[in-house]
């Protein structure tokens, strides 16, 4: 460790550092300066981020603003040439507004805020890119945007006010939310808590609901496009691909009946170098199976697929659909079951993991039909009435947390509110806590307990870890299921001991999660799997490529890594049949016993590492091994015992 | 130069196995399945394309390392893209759609024009989609704390300082764990992102 602070790096040299351009000696050098030298911090803060972060980012816009992926598209979209903060030359001084900032960029264009300059109110204007003016097809979807969303007026959806021009530009007048969407609050703040989330989504499905009436379906719904005001309002954004639901609205040449059987994508004649609103990379984890098919079948149904979606986003933290599995099923999105949406919210009260179930269901007959339904159901999880700060979050909680099987509590049952809740939230979320908190522990004993859990509930979600549930949360709650992690080292499209598994798993009554290298049959993918969430893990069989598996380094390392991560916390790892030798081969087994059945490669049975026995079982610590595929039945009931006995987090 | 590890397309050309041709395949097969989406192929016949897509990658990946330059790799997948949808959109006889405006032929004449909208569209989504992946793909090489502090900084765009003290590290630390991640992500990406 050299004892003097070496000379302060180039300037240049701290902006490849920040970037990530240096390498060996240089980088050593510069590297352990900045260790212990805060002036070089300093200037570090400055330095502004570089393309490849923008290519990272995706939708870091601020306020307002369908956050639809700003990362590529959006910027072709962006107005170029414009005048001194991007603000066009026919805005900046435009009759009726005054532009005192950009929000961000939307659907089809540029977001403003502005002020109505005799009237002094507040509006966002988004602005038409004039680069797309040319194109006719893309200036008549604005238009049909702009009547859509004009004939809605309800309190959860963004009102449109008017249909402005300027110097060619066309343009949409909209209210200004202040706010952010809920993406970026559980982008923030982490999870939402069950009765705030359930009351947003309550929220949504009436302005679904109104939008439903007026005879538009909106096709687009996402964190990204549902907003949060102060007052807890989530207000309903872009209507812009909404249809009428009734003919007569010249909206899509497409449908030309000639290749209605091979067209994929329903949606109007999309302009080159316009792209569907929404479609960017990541949006399908909140699409309806069929509207990824067909988006002209699409209807209020396939809103409500997308809202239990948002839901389920707002619960844990991310769309119950990954990214990845959103792309898979873009080749055959109806081979895709409902997921087991037990197994990602293993807190929520039954009749809720019900109603998500049905909201997620393939077909859209088995969903509920109309957002009304979805609002009525959901009235019985919200917090209705705007809680004072002497009324704690404890009783409700309680209430619910110590009888799951009953109905939630229903005194809170009143008749639904079209209004916004009047209780503030800040942007951060963490004054739901703060709240809770100032009140004084004068009430009896019974609440303690509810206390206790929000105490902890309020643990977890401080934690920097906790995008999603931990296991702490999990094991205090009282009807918190085991969840076991099935990884398949290989990459068959099949595994004949997954059907055993699922079997063994159901019987034991722990949910079964499938890890693997590609999804179909996995729920997830190896790299996403967090060792934190799962209270057990298990290897099945690697293929005949076992030892070709372990020459890719990359697939090895990740397997020794979940495997190492969780042994760690001393939770059970297992392997089944041949999985043993692939666990012994990653290193995992070294100095511990483990059950052979089979002859063993020499390499392996003769290395004074691992302790080969016969038994069929074998426990050692956290490891447990069976060489016998058959016996995977009981190799699940050991990980569900030994996990039993793990402490919490 | 020497002691940086090579980059997926430099494994590919100077001794390419299957591990990396299948990290290859598993890197661009959902984004190509997706253009081809965008401009209406149909699911059933996507899964076909996108396997000839990635054939003719595979066989002709040797004529493409003949000429490197910035964003060649991207250009050129865009152009076998483009060749295999000409082809697929002849072979069904598909005709341009009635008053539509997608008509295939100009598609296919603004693919081939790296400056036009469309091409343009293409290649951020290349260089997004690519890059996000090969991140999740780094992410088991690295810590949970050394992963946060890169991930909340750069990705999440919070302040380091923040970002420090909810990890428990020093300002410093963060910084040099955002450092090695977005190194180590450009090792990865080179050739392929630029």
């Amino acid at each position: 460790m050299p004892t003097e602070v070496s000379h302060h790096p180039h300037p240049d040299e701290l902006k490849a550092f920040f970037e990530g351009r240096l390498r060996g000696a240089v980088l050593e050098r510069v590297e352990r300066h900045i260790e212990v030298c805060r002036d070089c911090c300093d200037r570090l803060r400055l330095i502004p981020e570089d393309s490849l972060v923008d290519r990272l980012r995706g939708h870091e816009t601020i306020a307002m603003v369908s956050e639809s992926s700003v990362e590529s598209i959006r910027r072709a979209v962006v107005t170029s040439g414009s005048g001194s903060n991007g603000i066009p030359e026919e805005l900046r001084n435009h009759p009726r507004y005054r532009i005192t900032g950009r929000l961000g960029v939307g659907g089809m264009g540029v977001v403003y805020r502005a002020e109505h300059r005799l009237m002094d109110r507040p509006v966002a204007l988004k602005v038409l890119s004039p680069r797309l003016l040319g194109n006719p097809a893309a200036v008549e979807r604005f238009r049909v945007e702009v009547r859509a969303a004009a004939r809605l007026s309800h309190p959860n959806i963004v009102a449109a006010w008017d249909a402005d021009e300027a110097g060619g530009l066309q343009m949409l007048v909209m209210e200004f939310i202040d706010g952010i969407s809920i993406a970026r609050q559980v982008e923030k703040a982490g999870p939402i808590p069950l009765r705030h989330a359930c009351s947003f989504a309550r929220q949504a499905a009436l302005g679904l609901q109104h939008a439903l009436e007026k005879g538009m379906v909106h096709r687009d719904i996402k964190p990204q496009n549902l907003m949060l005001t102060r007052d807890s309002c989530v207000k309903i954004l872009d209507f812009g691909l909404a249809r009428f639901a009734q003919e007569g609205t010249p909206v899509d040449p497409a449908e030309s009946a000639a290749n209605a059987g091979q067209t994929l994508n329903g949606h109007p004649s999309i302009p080159i170098g316009l792209t569907r609103e929404g479609t960017a990379l990541g949006t399908p984890e909140f699409m309806a199976p069929e509207q990824i098919l067909n988006a002209h079948t699409a209807d209020i149904r396939a809103d409500i697929f997308s809202l239990g979606c948002t839901l389920v986003f707002m619960l844990v933290g991310r769309s119950p659909f990954s990214e990845a599995a959103a792309m898979a099923r873009l080749v055959s999105p109806l081979n895709r079951l409902a997921p087991n949406i037990a197994a990602t919210l293993p807190n929520i009260p039954a009749p809720l993991v019900d109603l998500l179930q049905r909201m997620l269901a393939t077909n859209p007959a088995d969903r509920p039909q109309t957002p009304r339904e979805v609002a009525e159901a959901l009235v019985a999880f919200c917090k209705l009435d705007p809680p004072q700060p002497e009324q704690s979050a404890a009783p409700a909680r309680t209430a619910t947390e110590k009888s799951p099987a009953a109905v939630p509590n229903k005194a809170a049952v009143t008749a639904p509110k079209a209004g916004p809740c009047r209780r503030p939230v800040s942007a951060h979320g963490s004054h739901f806590f703060t709240k809770a908190l100032a009140l004084p522990l004068r009430f009896r004993a019974p609440l303690i307990v509810g206390v206790v859990l929000l105490l902890i509930a309020l643990a977890v979600s401080f934690s920097p870890k906790s995008k999603l549930l931990s296991t702490t949360a999990r094991n205090t709650a009282a009807f918190a299921r085991k969840r076991i992690l099935l990884v398949l080292p290989h990459r068959d499209s099949s595994d004949p001991l997954l059907e055993t598994f699922r079997r063994a798993a159901a019987y034991f009554k722990v949910d079964l999660v499938v890890a693997g290298f590609q999804l179909q049959p996995a729920d997830l993918l190896i790299g996403h799997a967090n060792p934190k969430d799962f209270d057990g893990l298990i290897f099945s069989e690697p293929s005949r490529q076992s030892l070709e598996l372990c020459r890719d380094s990359n697939a090895a390392s990740q397997l020794k890594q979940l495997a190492l991560r969780m042994a760690a916390t001393s939770r059970p790892v297992a392997a089944v049949g041949t999985g043993v030798p692939l666990l012994a081969e990653l290193g995992c087994l070294n100095g511990r016993r483990a059950s052979q059945k089979d002859q063993m490669p020499p390499a392996l049975a003769n290395s004074n590492r691992v302790l080969w026995t016969r038994q069929t079982l074998v426990i050692d610590g956290p490891w447990i091994t069976s060489g016998d595929a058959t016996a995977a039945k009981q190799l699940l009931e050991a990980v569900v015992r030994k996990s039993a006995n793990v402490p919490g987090d | 130069m020497t002691d940086t590890s090579a980059s997926l397309l430099e494994i590919l050309r100077d001794h390419p196995d299957d591990a990396h041709w299948r990290r290859l395949v598993d890197l661009h097969s959902p984004l190509i399945r997706y253009w081809l989406h965008r401009h209406t192929v149909a699911a059933a016949d996507a899964d076909d394309l996108v396997q000839e897509v990635l054939t003719v990658v595979i066989r002709r990946i040797p004529e493409f390392h003949k000429r490197p330059q910035a964003g060649a790799f991207r250009c050129w997948l865009k152009t076998i893209t483009a060749n295999c949808l000409r082809d697929f959109w002849r072979a069904k006889k598909i005709r341009p759609l009635a008053t539509g405006q997608t008509d295939f032929d100009d598609v296919l004449q603004q693919l081939e024009d790296p400056s036009s909208g469309l091409s343009r569209e293409w290649d951020s989504e290349h260089d997004s989609w690519v890059t996000r992946r090969l991140l999740e793909l780094l992410r088991p090489e690295f810590t949970e704390k050394t992963w946060l502090a890169f991930h909340e900084t750069a990705v999440g765009g919070r302040s380091p300082d923040e970002v420090a003290a909810s990890l428990g590290l020093t300002v410093n630390a963060v910084f040099i764990a955002r450092s090695r991640i977005m190194a180590r992500l450009r090792e990865e990406a080179r050739g392929l992102v630029e």
